[in-house]
């Protein structure tokens, strides 16, 4: 679980608390994280203001990388 | 329990749709199911993306949580595979 790809966005987000509510809601990978809004985040129970707008920044982060990427 | 261990059916595994769900952590979504029809893992079986969308199961994490789950089920089947 160390290793998952999300545990280690997350890390970088200082958000790993997370990590374990965001691999038992099905968001382990980084595709389907890139579909995350707010429903999403009140299933995996981020509650606090603060981190729901950093880990929604880094959604939007995560797809701009993937247009660039993609053309 | 030997009968189930030994049920040809890989969905055997679990007894019940809910304790499926509930072992998956998506026993939220137990009550849905069994309204709909799908109150057997046989029927669960079955179940499509589209399925899940017209339950009301909207994120996509929950929906992949679920397709890979029936996904494993399935793979067991062919193999004829019993989980230890």
């Amino acid at each position: 679980m160390g290793s998952n790809i999300v545990y280690e966005w997350l890390r970088t987000l200082q958000l790993a608390q997370y990590a374990e509510s965001f691999v038992d809601n099905g968001y382990d990978d980084l595709e389907v994280c890139k579909q995350i809004g707010d429903p999403d985040l009140d299933a995996i129970g981020v509650a606090v203001p603060q981190h729901r707008r950093r880990i929604l920044e880094a959604v939007v982060r995560l797809k701009e990388e993937d247009e660039t990427v993609s053309g | 329990n030997l009968l189930i261990e030994h049920s040809p059916m890989g969905s055997g595994t679990y007894r019940s749709v809910g304790e499926w769900l509930e072992a998956i952590k998506m026993g939220r979504y137990t009550e849905i199911f069994m309204e709909n029809g799908y109150s057997s893992m046989d029927a669960v079986a079955q179940v499509t993306l589209e399925d899940l969308r017209r339950l009301g199961v909207t994120l996509v994490g929950h929906q992949k949580k679920i397709m890979n789950s029936l996904q494993e089920m399935k793979v067991q089947l062919v193999n004829g595979m019993v989980p230890l």
